[in-house]
């Protein structure tokens, strides 16, 4: 699936979802919040998989803490994705844990020992789960104890483990306001051949100077501009709308998602008359 | 600094403000959306979990404990929807003015109520067939749970104060029904101190039949005979079977 829209699965929308089976080209859950939710769940989810693709987007491996990594949940989530024959599985090159769970999104030290140490874990990760693990880039609204740029960090990571690149165009939005950087030269600076599996999401504006990545609003038009840029530059990849707060009805969601889908057709037609060889991804 | 210190640092704050350095050279409104969301993230989730616990509770008492929680409690389950277990974990060990055994039976009740909400049911256990009653080996359904309060929590008012604690504690069970299609359909039991030996003597030992179970129980009531003590347990594993407390394997 190269060219595909997915949107983020709720459970507020789920049954209108089984019954009115929308056309969407997949959809995106966290395997965190289906793993322990008992035999309606699954059966729930059985549906669904009969008639769509799914794509996983984890939320507490914690790739990136002090605190020694969760092998067991690893292994609880390759069962997971080999009961619901699930190929993707993305997280976030983050850590939510540190002397326990702390349930959000905490910013990596930029460091080259902390690229290194994340990097060792994504690997045994990846021997688990038998699939490559796709990291997002994660907004982050403070750098603590950073020492070398992101772009360098994320690239440093995704060469040492050799796994994917999750592009979250919204988040690369959110930080290039928060930190003063350009988000244009920030894409282009990411390894083509890594970017598997696009987010795109809507943010709320806290201060003129600092966003919140909060998945609670539509999307800007400059984070759509972001995307077609992205997909000018590193070809067309499947691309997921998040949407976690706030929810709107389904429909309105589905219109936000032909919005994306009307970029991959802009682009594919512009790259056919191009003659550009495609890109296979996934 | 290495990335691990810095990380420890920066965790100890967030857990802490109020007793912890903040990260330097970072500005304060960018460490706030930080400790904002987490704060709030772990506080609506525990809203959700125990809305009969946080509504008997000062806003200022449950602010506490949330923030308490956050700043003592390691939190080892990776799953959202086990942050209202960590927090019975938390409430069992930690000492509160306002936090005495109600609030931990109460809270341990509203969990009750989730776990067997969300518990898997494998396939391979089914509905037993009563007609073969005495040749079945019993298995307590994983959406089982039960426990023993001394305060009332099954029949609380919203604007009771706190209720009068029993000599003797209750035994309850929580469980959801197998084929349940809806998720909300959680239902409790009183049980008595025998009922409640046998669902302990089935989860110590699974798979047992109505002769094994009678050979155990013997010894626990000798104010019955044996004829008394095999109709009663006939008439319990009927009932649990309906109910799929107790279920067989395929």
């Amino acid at each position: 699936m190269r060219r595909s829209v997915g949107v983020g699965l709720r459970r507020e929308f789920l049954s209108r979802v089984e019954a009115e089976t929308p056309a969407v080209g997949f959809w995106e859950i966290a395997p965190e919040n289906w793993l322990p939710r008992g035999n309606h769940a699954y059966r729930q989810l059985d549906a669904i998989r009969e008639r769509y693709p799914l794509t996983t987007h984890g939320l507490s491996l914690s790739i990136g803490s002090f605190d020694p990594l969760d092998e067991q949940l690893v292994v609880a989530i390759k069962r997971f994705l080999d009961r619901f024959d699930i190929e993707l599985y993305s997280e976030h090159l983050s850590y939510c844990s540190g002397h326990g769970h702390l349930y959000d999104l905490l910013p990596i030290p930029f460091t080259e020992e902390a690229a290194d140490y994340v990097a060792n874990r994504v690997r045994r990760v990846q021997e688990i789960i038998e699939r490559p693990l796709v990291l997002e880039n994660v907004s982050y609204y403070a750098a603590p104890g950073q020492e070398m740029p992101e772009l360098t960090f994320i690239k440093s990571v995704l060469e040492q483990a050799d796994c994917k690149l999750l592009l979250d165009v919204n988040n690369v939005f959110v930080n290039s306001v928060n930190h003063d950087y350009d988000p244009y030269a920030f894409i282009a600076g990411l390894p083509t051949e890594r970017i598997v599996y696009g987010h795109i999401a809507g943010h709320t504006e806290e201060a003129p100077d600092l966003l919140v990545d909060t998945h609670g609003a539509d999307v800007r038009d400059e984070v759509f501009d972001l995307l077609r840029f992205a997909y000018q530059q590193h070809g067309i990849f499947p691309t997921l709308l998040e949407r976690d707060f706030d929810i709107p009805p389904l429909p309105t969601l589905l219109n936000e998602a032909e919005h994306v889908e009307r970029i991959q057709t802009e682009i594919e037609s512009h790259l056919k008359t191009a003659t550009q060889p495609m890109r296979r991804i996934v | 600094m290495n990335f691990v210190d810095t990380q420890k640092q920066f965790v100890a704050w967030l857990r802490d403000p109020q007793n912890n350095p903040a990260p330097e050279m970072i500005e304060s409104r960018r460490l706030a959306i930080y400790r904002r969301l987490v704060r709030n993230n772990v506080a609506s989730f525990l809203a959700s979990g125990f809305p009969v616990l946080k509504a008997r509770t000062s806003a200022d008492v449950w602010q506490a404990w949330v923030d308490n929680f956050l700043s003592s409690h390691e939190a080892q389950s990776p799953f959202f929807s086990d942050i209202g277990r960590e927090f019975v974990q938390f409430l069992e060990c930690h000492k509160h003015p306002d936090l005495g055994q109600f609030v931990r039976e109460l809270a341990r009740y509203e969990r009750m109520d989730v776990d067997a909400m969300f518990a898997l049911i494998p396939a391979e256990l089914q509905v037993a067939d009563l007609a073969q009653l005495e040749t079945q080996c019993w298995f307590v359904s994983p959406a089982v749970f039960l426990d023993q309060f001394y305060y009332p929590v099954t029949s609380l008012q919203a604007d009771q104060d706190e209720p009068i604690k029993r000599d003797h504690p209750q035994f309850v069970l929580v469980y959801r029904a197998l084929n349940e299609v809806s998720t909300d359909h959680v239902q409790f039991l009183e049980l008595t101190p025998l009922t409640a030996v046998l669902i302990e003597l089935l989860q110590q030992t699974p798979g047992q039949n109505q002769e094994e179970l009678e050979v155990q129980l013997t010894p626990l009531l000798p104010h019955m005979n044996a004829e008394q003590l095999r109709q009663g347990l006939q008439h319990i594993l009927t009932d649990f079977a309906e109910r799929s407390v107790l279920l067989v394997k395929r």
